[in-house]
């Protein structure tokens, strides 16, 4: 047992296995790179990067980005903590490798905690939620008394299957799912009789089954579900992604909306666009700048903002960068597109970058004077 | 200690490689293209220098003529015209212009499906290809149906011939605004008495919309009536104004804008014939307008002259229309830089410093070696003057497109190469900085024929702090790289060559290694670099997009090199040739992925690229594995 656990210490703590951990990776990230052209940025990453393991081509098993990332990680703080030797000469190599552990720790940070979501504001606007890119829900409330408020309870879409039950009681509503398709397509059948079940706010009557798109953000869920038995045909709600609207339900005396729509985040402030502009080069469409005057809403106070390209709005552990806009008619409001990201290790990339780059200049400057202290010993 | 000097008498070059330095001289000389002839009949200096807006962005009609010319031929000048002869001719002698053998068909297949005869040198002249003409277009109709990326090259080749055409035809009729046109001529002698012209007087579009107001009330009139009732004056004068709007109309679309103009409170540049559409109310464009129209004649008359005159007030209108304009400012620069062809003349003295950094490397003379040097700093002067004239025209950092970053990492590698000549004086940088000084120039001029190498950058780009951070560290590392690669060629050779030497040997290894360590902390700063501004641009430090993954792997290999080296998993060879490989993995970060056409970066897209990259890569594994293996064979036996 003893010399398996000092082969295992031996092995963890060998420069072989670092040289075979950053093989596997270049692999991964050569592999992952190409696999995107096919199959999209969200697959690859999923596959190759924040994998365990995976087969390559089909048939050849390799570990995955996670399993590379964390054998890396444990080889080098092993490594670190026996082998390194921490004087003056030796700083710039120390550095260098103590940045690389901190960058590996803020990536698994980011994968962990980090959110990315989207916000879309017509001039006028104001928004205290974003959409996500990629996750969808079920959300169902009753008609605000003021118009204006509203309580929303909603399931993410992600997991559900065929036959879950689904409970909102606030709203006083019970929902069995019949059908689900994380990406499907809508018909609307000519000769369906006009609100006849399932009811959609569209007249979609039938859902389809689609393969998933290249870029998940284009898959558009759809769902098939009940708030009765099943003999209660009337009770059958049919939503789809691409539903512009809330499709209505009337359980008892309650008029219910149901909506399948993007994730929302709740943001820890009110944002509104005041204004967007965007300008191209002279008789072209080369595209200049784009930028977008804010005004943000906290709890006491509010401030104006201009985000532009390469210049976004930090608050808290929240960033909104100016992504791009929606094509609108002349003279109507303008549309713009804010990526929005929620980060609370967002710093340590910076810190480790820094570090690392500050180690690998001092390893270099020291080891470009060796050869003359040698010199000067021969001498 | 100084590195000992190899000096093998067998090897000395003496008479030899000063023979094939005069050969080469002699070789490189004819091989200089001949000095941008003018036109046979004008000086065209004025001319060039009129400012032109294209895609986006304003230059001298220099840049515009040779920009178009490449566009359609692949070249900077036609027969023994330059491009701004040739334009001069387009513009304002069309017919003779439609001669000359200027549109480049790549696929003899796309000349056999428009039915013409296939010439050696693949380029046709528009009479040439006119009789054609409705062939190729009904081609080209057919190819666009198609989705683009189920176009085979013979489709995408028609679509651009016939794109090129098109924009030829309207070229021809840029100037046709101030040609006199029998149409525009009075055939009633009271409409001519009207206009206040002799009847045979030779009127152009633009002298019959100056006075149109004379007979306006006339056209107007004759609305009310019925053609029947209309007088030979109200026929006439109905047709010379029906004549003007139908011509206006048909040629709005015409290319050229030369004539600024303000449009929804932004800047806007409109062409001669938009400008007759829209902007006649507008005294100062009129006389722009009458200007060009003297250029034009000027040119006809062959009136020196009158022509430069009339260039000048153009450019005076605009200047003056756009005051303090930086680009405006820099237009005469741009022309400079045009027409001094100054990293022609870098790559032909990095040649010469190439075969004297050579001789010095095997020969150890200390003549040569200084002669090396002589010629590789005065090759860095205009290397250096080329750069800076174009961040000058630009007003941005060194880099902003894949062109730029050829010519920029050749001159970090030059760079490099002589201070490591300056540690080491054995004539190793003196013959690295030379190659890779003449490959990467090489190198850069075929992405010069891909577009405008002073382009606009777009917005996400529009960052001179990190343009001038992120991009110089990224390219600075793929220099160190590079050069690397270049010392494990030579490193390797050396190896089968002088397996014995083993001071040589160690030398070159110590340089290799340097380098490979300098390109690695450049890599890894520029890549980290990137993540910063993706985090500051895009919201995400590390999003495992191609071309950041591109960078990682140059990271990675390197730190795999010195790793396995550290681990005793490789020695010198080894090392030599993962450095010799690490130039692929370079090539794969630079260019590689813009091949992909996936992910934020692919901005810097270009095409035809593949196959050679992939014959690239092919080759120097097998190089790399051949030198490879017979380098350690060598060394068992020593």
């Amino acid at each position: 047992m003893n010399s398996l656990l000092k082969k295992f210490v031996g092995l963890l703590l060998s420069l072989k296995t670092t040289v075979v951990c950053l093989f596997l990776l270049l692999l991964l990230v050569f592999f992952g790179t190409l696999y995107q052209v096919e199959f999209g940025l969200h697959a690859a990453q999923q596959r190759f990067f924040y994998s365990w393991g995976l087969l390559l081509g089909g048939w050849i098993p390799m570990p995955g980005g996670n399993t590379v990332m964390w054998i890396l990680f444990l080889n080098l703080l092993a490594s670190m903590l026996v082998h390194f030797q921490f004087g003056p000469r030796h700083w710039g190599i120390v550095a260098i490798h103590f940045g690389i552990l901190l960058l590996l720790v803020g990536g698994w940070f980011t994968y962990l905690f980090g959110e990315e979501s989207f916000l879309l504001l017509s001039e006028g606007e104001a928004s205290n939620v974003t959409s996500s890119y990629r996750e969808w829900e079920l959300s169902v409330w009753p008609d605000s008394e003021d118009g204006r408020l509203r309580e929303v309870e909603a399931y993410d879409i992600g997991k559900l299957r065929v036959g879950d039950r689904l409970s909102f009681p606030a709203a006083g509503l019970e929902l069995s799912v019949e059908q689900i398709f994380s990406n499907a397509r809508a018909f609307r059948d000519p000769n369906a009789v006009t609100g006849a079940p399932p009811s959609n706010v569209h007249g979609i009557t039938t859902l389809q089954s689609a393969p998933a798109e290249k870029e998940p953000e284009s898959n558009m869920p759809g769902m098939i579900v009940r708030a009765g038995n099943e003999e209660d045909q009337a009770s059958a709600v049919l939503l789809f992604g691409g539903d512009r609207q809330a499709t209505r339900l009337t359980v008892g005396d309650t008029a219910l909306n149901l909506q399948l729509r993007r994730k929302r985040y709740p943001l820890p402030l009110l944002m509104e666009l005041l204004d967007f502009e965007k300008s191209f080069h002279p008789a072209s469409r080369i595209p200049r700048a784009f930028s977008s005057k804010i005004r943000v809403y906290l709890k006491d106070l509010e401030r104006d903002a201009l985000i532009e390209m390469n210049k976004p709005f930090r608050y808290q552990a929240y960033t909104f960068f100016q992504a791009s806009y929606v094509d609108t008619d002349p003279g109507a409001p303008e549309i713009s597109r804010f990526a929005v990201t929620r980060n609370v290790g967002r710093l340590i990339p910076y810190v480790s970058t820094g570090v690392t780059a500050a180690g690998l200049m001092l390893h270099f400057i020291l080891a470009l004077q060796r050869p003359k202290s040698r010199k000067r010993k021969e001498a | 200690m100084i590195p000992t000097r190899h000096r093998n008498p067998a090897l000395r070059p003496s008479k030899g490689l000063l023979g094939l330095l005069l050969f080469s001289f002699c070789l490189l000389v004819s091989a200089v293209p001949a000095q941008d002839v003018e036109s046979p009949v004008l000086d065209l200096s004025t001319f060039e220098r009129i400012p032109v807006l294209y895609n986006g962005r304003k230059m001298p009609l220099d840049t515009y003529a040779r920009q178009t010319l490449l566009q359609f031929s692949g070249r900077q000048n036609v027969e023994d015209l330059s491009a701004s002869a040739w334009m001069a001719e387009l513009l304002f002698e069309p017919e003779q212009a439609s001669g000359y053998a200027v549109f480049l068909i790549n696929h003899p297949e796309v000349a056999e499906a428009i039915e013409i005869q296939p010439r050696d040198d693949r380029r046709y002249s528009y009479t040439g290809l006119h009789q054609a003409l409705p062939r190729l277009m009904e081609k080209a109709r057919q190819a666009d149906s198609i989705p683009e990326e189920q176009r085979s090259q013979v489709e995408k080749e028609i679509l651009r011939v016939a794109s090129n055409l098109l924009y030829y035809n309207g070229l021809l009729q840029s100037f046709s605004f101030a040609r006199p046109h029998p149409d525009f001529q009075p055939r009633d002698p009271q409409a001519a008495e009207r206009l206040q012209v002799e009847m045979d007087t030779d009127l152009s579009a633009l002298d019959l919309a100056l006075i149109i107001e004379r007979i306006r009330p006339l056209v107007e009139a004759v609305a009310q009536k019925a053609p029947a009732e209309w007088s030979a004056l109200e026929q006439d004068s109905f047709r010379l104004a029906g004549t003007l709007f139908e011509w206006v109309n048909r040629f709005q679309g015409a290319p050229f804008e030369m004539i600024p103009s303000h449009a929804h409170d932004r800047e806007d540049w409109i062409s001669p014939w938009m400008a007759m559409g829209a902007a006649l109310g507008d005294p100062g464009v009129r006389g722009n307008l009458q200007q060009l129209q003297k250029l034009y004649q000027a040119y006809v008359d062959g009136d020196q002259q009158t022509f430069d005159e009339a260039a000048q007030a153009v450019r005076a209108f605009t200047e003056q229309r756009l005051p303090g304009d930086r680009e405006l400012r820099v237009l005469n620069l741009e022309v400079s830089y045009n027409q001094l062809r100054l990293f022609f003349w870098s790559k032909f003295l990095y040649f010469l410093g190439f075969l004297l950094g050579f001789g010095t490397f095997i020969s150890g003379r200390k003549t040569l070696g200084r002669l090396a040097w002589l010629f590789l700093l005065i090759a860095l002067i205009p290397h250096t003057a080329g750069m800076i004239m174009r961040m000058v025209i630009m007003g941005r950092p060194p880099v902003t497109n894949l062109y730029a970053t050829f010519v920029f990492v050749s001159w970090i590698c030059v760079l490099l190469s002589l201070l490591l000549e300056r540690a080491q004086r054995n004539g190793l940088g003196l013959m690295s900085a030379g190659f890779s000084g003449i490959a990467l120039l090489m190198l850069s001029a075929r992405f010069a024929s891909e577009s405008d190498t002073l382009g606009k950058v777009v917005a996400v780009l529009d960052s001179n702090f990190w343009l001038s951070t992120h991009v110089i560290a990224i390219t600075t590392g793929y220099a160190g790289c590079m050069l690397a690669g270049v010392m494990g060629h030579i490193y390797l050779i050396q190896a089968i060559w002088r397996p014995a030497d083993r001071e040589g040997l160690r030398a070159t290894q110590r340089a290799l290694y340097g380098i490979l360590g300098f390109g690695l902390i450049f890599s890894f700063l520029g890549t980290m670099l990137g993540g910063v501004w993706a985090d500051q641009s895009w919201g995400r430090f590390w999003g495992w997009d191609p071309k950041e993954n591109g960078a990682l792997l140059i990271v990675l290999w390197t730190a795999i090199l010195f790793h396995a080296r550290m681990a005793g998993m490789i020695r010198d060879i080894g090392f030599a040739v993962g450095a010799v490989l690490g130039v692929i993995v370079v090539m794969f970060a630079w260019l590689g992925v813009n091949l992909l056409g996936v992910g934020l970066h692919s901005y810097g897209f270009t095409s035809g690229l593949a196959r050679g990259l992939y014959i690239y890569t092919a080759a120097q594994i097998f190089l790399a594995t051949a030198l490879g293996v017979a380098a350690a064979r060598r060394a068992r036996r020593v």
